[in-house]
């Protein structure tokens, strides 16, 4: 009995044969690798490139050069974001599908996107302001009124907010608030130039300000999210069973909501909605490691940024000394992936 | 008399406009197989499920352990008291030893992940509802009836004294619906409370200690099955005109339909 | 079940009871083993939807700069009208544009209400599975890249919205077309062309950036008879092969198994609701540019008016060519003398309507 105690330190039943813990503890490692490795790339590339091993050598001991000033205040703050933003979207997709329970669900839907453009737009459009670091904060309290409001919606009647009424509640109000932000956008030049570029998603111009203002918020999403875990699992096979085995499904759905407002508004406001890495990365978590929320949360965490920066990665070398918005790289380069997916038939919720 | 783990008060339950139970008494003995009958739409499904506290009530007390059940923690009241539901759904691509062990649940706190007691209550249930053999197999590629005993697996793992079944022998060919019903009275007979809906008459009077009968939302009949069950029972619950013998194995009531003229 | 149907009485198949079948059945006609029959409520909604239609129509021809009452509508179409100048308004400015709204959003309603059969989720939809989309993308090459006239655009945008379907259609085929499979790639492909319709748009100059949404916002100006004549004409092609749908796509929303066992061709009866949805949506698109929502609200609103589960082709076609009608008049009058987008006021009204409808609907119902 021992020995089947000690290799308990993942966390998973013992099955009598080579656990699948150990496959899910592979799959974590060859994650957080992968996203050394692009991280490392991402500071290293750019129209100041550098060699791998430069990077590594400047990161650790910085030394006034040149090199280093880009290293320090232009890439590494830019990769962090990145990397925030795309550990936020992750997890927020992954939880968005749990909440919603339905494929099609990403973290837009629940009004997040929705409220952000609006608020963006609105800011530039009436008060004339632009510029990353105040669009953020006006982005992040329209997303998360508009989640509020998607919310109330779905909880209408004191009754629990179930997926189905969640998403549709989600849509609707997406849909209000869209044409809100379109009439705008085609009535004011300012505010559809500034739109347009916002709407794309970048990690342009999102230097220390930005990182310091977005990461407490996901940080505490990020941590929420993982709490949440063995409940989430607990009411994944039904309200009834979960009830049955002591979750408390309006808690738990009222604390993921909030994860996913915190996590998804903060990347949200930071870069833009990128709906497309919190739509796939959880149907890659899932697919690699299986439907334990406890498990797919820190792939998808890891995943992420892997993903996000490797589209910044190449949305910075394909028009060279131009950049491409890194949404779009991140759906294009993406999508075949995901079909690819699909196709194999691992892709359902 | 020992008292009694769980109580229906005066239980009011019903779907929007519709009452299902209206005003429903039951004391749910300890240490016994009960057994709920009666014909469709009756209430057995909703009274057991609002004893289990997975369906709000609109009056009346639900009482575990002579408290509240309202008053008791989630999870507190999970171990004491597990519930096999009806159509449960199991994650995409899960396999059946993780299925078990999320059975483990209410025993697990951020501070408590798994232990050795998780371990061997998932290894024990696994065996007892005989699907050891299928532990790494995804969930979604068992039959029916193997999918069946894994769900009861599920709730043998949360270890509680008081199980409640609702209709475990669906799905089930007949060796089968004997090993979960042998199963449920083996449990008793170790000591737990077990409560079943079942709609096979002729194994739950078999089976049964303590049957409840059932009929418009009311209960008509409690007992002993061989103390209950009577021709004209039969045909006022039932509609069926039938002849009561015993089991020639088991001694206990058989109903035998009569032939219409 | 809605709509007309022809089913023969000696052998209907039996499909598991659904809560309609409880509802009053109106039997118009019946000769031999042939009858057609309506559900009374879903009929009388129908009804209503169409009779409002036809008022409002006569309201909205009143809309414009020249003054004309309803009277004077009302004699314009009868052809007896007293002012040829009120005449000549009525039937060769603005009836395009009413007629117009009422085709093109008869046709995003019968599109929206397949999609939503086929895909088996209430968020299914032309515009979630990237058809819409696709016909976007080739519309903005045209408008960015081509520089083209509003008849390029509209053929751009045709191309576009097909070669899309075609393409989801193919990846999404593995020995058959799942319902699930379809939406997930539907939605992949949808994202990719999303980042690329953004991507033209970053890219553009101002201006044709702006066109560009313009036309994305969707509109009903310079609708001509001959776009009338297109989308007339597709109905009347589609028409019959829903018919023919019809009770596939009812039994298929009980499922592929049970539609399948009850002897359904599901394959077919997919692909020719695919092919029949990308088609009234292309052209639609081609016409006004995308107006949002329609295809995704018409399902849902219909449903509710109609107390039924099952697709309600004719309810989704009234309900979304009211939508769209009601839609064009608010934006025209709403902020007058600015026009709005229709595709605007659609997205406005559609969510909030659907807001509403969900929150009375689910205030109402206890647990």
């Amino acid at each position: 009995m021992s020995a089947a105690s000690l290799t308990l330190a993942a966390g998973e039943p013992e099955t009598g044969r080579r656990a699948p813990g150990s496959r899910r503890t592979l799959v974590i490692v060859g994650s957080a690798l992968a996203l050394v490795l692009v991280v490392l790339v991402s500071l290293s590339v750019g129209s100041h490139a550098m060699p791998l091993g430069r990077t590594w050598e400047l990161l650790l001991h910085p030394d006034g050069s040149a090199d280093a000033a880009v290293l320090h205040d232009l890439r590494l703050p830019r990769t962090l974001v990145g990397l925030v933003a795309g550990a936020a979207l992750g997890l927020g997709g992954a939880l968005m599908q749990q909440l919603t329970r339905n494929p099609l669900a990403d973290p837009g839907i629940l009004g997040i996107n929705a409220g952000a453009a609006l608020a963006v737009v609105l800011v530039a459009a009436v008060v004339g302001v632009t510029g990353v670091w105040f669009t953020l904060w006006f982005a992040f309290a329209g997303a998360a009124v508009a989640a509020v409001g998607v919310y109330a919606l779905g909880a209408a009647g004191h009754h629990a907010a179930t997926p189905v009424r969640l998403a549709l509640a989600g849509v609707a109000i997406s849909a209000a608030l869209g044409a809100l932000t379109q009439t705008i956008v085609l009535a004011d030049a300012e505010a559809f130039n500034e739109f347009r570029f916002w709407v794309s998603g970048s990690l342009e111009g999102r230097g220390w300000p930005v990182l310091d203002a977005v990461t407490p918020f996901v940080v505490v999403g990020v941590v929420l999210a993982l709490l949440l875990g063995p409940a989430l699992n607990a009411l994944a096979m039904g309200t009834e069973a979960g009830i049955a085995l002591g979750a408390r499904p309006a808690r738990v759905r009222a604390l993921t909501m909030l994860a996913v407002v915190l996590l998804c508004g903060a990347a949200t406001a930071a870069a833009g909605p990128l709906t497309f890495v919190g739509l796939a990365v959880p149907f890659v978590a899932r697919a690699l490691v299986g439907p334990d929320q406890r498990w797919v949360a820190p792939v998808c965490l890891l995943l992420g940024p892997v993903w996000l920066l490797a589209a910044d990665v190449l949305a910075r070398v394909l028009v060279a000394p131009q950049e491409v918005p890194v949404g779009v790289v991140a759906a294009l380069a993406g999508a075949p992936f995901f079909v690819a997916m699909v196709r194999r038939g691992r892709a359902a919720l | 008399m020992t008292a009694s783990p769980l109580q229906a008060v005066d239980l009011v339950v019903g779907y929007g406009e519709t009452t299902v139970l209206d005003g429903v008494s039951v004391d749910v003995l300890a240490g016994e197989l009960t057994v709920i009958v009666g014909p469709n739409a009756c209430g057995k499904s909703t009274l057991l499920r609002a004893l289990a506290r997975v369906l709000p009530v609109q009056g009346g007390h639900v009482r575990l352990d002579g408290r509240e059940i309202g008053e008791y923690a989630p999870k507190q009241a999970a171990r004491r008291l597990a519930l096999l539901p009806q159509q449960p759904a199991a994650p995409e691509g899960i396999t059946v030893a993780d299925l078990v062990a999320r059975g483990r649940y209410p025993h697990q706190s951020l501070l408590r992940q798994w232990s050795v007691a998780d371990q061997e209550a998932v290894d024990e249930a696994l065996a007892a509802a005989g699907v050891a053999e299928l532990a790494r197999r995804p969930v979604e590629h068992l039959s029916g009836g193997q999918r069946q005993r894994v769900w009861i697996a599920m709730t043998l793992a949360q270890a509680t004294p008081v199980l409640l079944l609702d209709e475990p022998t669906t799905y089930l060919d007949i060796a089968h619906q004997l090993e979960v019903l042998e199963l449920a009275s083996r449990l008793q007979r170790e000591g737990r409370t077990v409560v079943a809906v079942l709609h096979d008459l002729h194994l739950a009077f078999r089976y049964a200690t303590h049957l409840i009968v059932m009929h418009g939302g009311s209960v008509v009949a409690e007992g002993a099955p061989a103390d209950v069950v009577t021709p004209e029972l039969v045909e006022r619950v039932f509609s069926v005109r039938c002849r009561v013998v015993p089991d020639p194995e088991s001694g206990t009531p058989m109903v035998i339909p009569l032939r219409s003229a | 079940m809605t709509g007309p149907t022809t089913s023969s009485t000696t052998a209907p198949p039996t499909a598991p009871p659904r809560a309609d079948e409880r509802e009053p059945v109106v039997v118009l006609w019946r000769r031999h083993t042939w009858s057609v029959r309506f559900l009374r409520r879903a009929a009388l909604v129908n009804l209503a939807l169409l009779a409002a239609a036809a008022v409002l129509g006569v309201v909205a021809l009143t809309f414009g700069d020249y003054g004309i009452s309803a009277g004077q509508v009302v004699a314009a179409l009868r052809g007896h009208a007293d002012d040829p100048l009120a005449a000549y308004f009525v039937t060769d400015v603005r009836l395009p544009r009413v007629l117009g709204a009422l085709l093109v959003g008869v046709a995003l309603g019968i599109s929206g209400s397949l999609f939503q059969t086929i895909s088996g989720n209430p968020l299914g939809s032309p515009d979630v599975v990237g058809f819409t989309t696709g016909s976007a993308t080739g519309a903005l090459v045209a408008i960015i890249l081509v520089g083209a006239s509003p008849a390029g655009v509209a053929a751009g945008s045709v191309v576009g919205g097909v070669a899309t379907a075609a393409v989801i259609y193919a990846l999404a085929w593995r020995g058959g077309v799942s319902g699930m499979r379809l939406v997930l790639v539907g939605v992949g492909i949808g994202a990719a062309l999303h980042a690329v319709n953004a991507l033209l748009v970053v890219r553009a100059p101002l201006g044709a950036a702006q066109t560009a949404a313009q036309w994305q916002a969707g509109s009903l100006n310079g609708v001509t008879w001959r776009d009338l004549a297109w989308l007339a004409g597709l109905l009347v092609v589609v028409a019959p092969v829903l018919v023919l749908l019809f009770r596939g796509l009812t039994t298929l929303s009980f499922g592929d198994d049970l539609a399948t066992e009850l002897g359904v061709q599901v394959g077919h009866v997919r692909l020719g609701a695919v092919a029949a949805g990308v088609a009234l949506v292309a052209l639609a698109t081609a016409v006004t540019g995308p107006i949002a929502f329609v295809a995704l609200a018409a399902p849902h609103v219909v449903r509710r008016l109609h107390g039924t589960t099952t697709p309600a082709l004719t309810g989704s076609a009234l309900t979304g060519a009211v939508l769209v009608l009601v839609s064009d008049m608010l934006a025209q009058r709403l902020l007058a003398p600015t026009q709005l987008a229709v595709g605007v006021v659609t997205a406005a009204l559609g969510g909030v309507y659907l807001v509403a409808l969900l929150a009375f609907e689910w205030r109402k119902r206890t647990p």
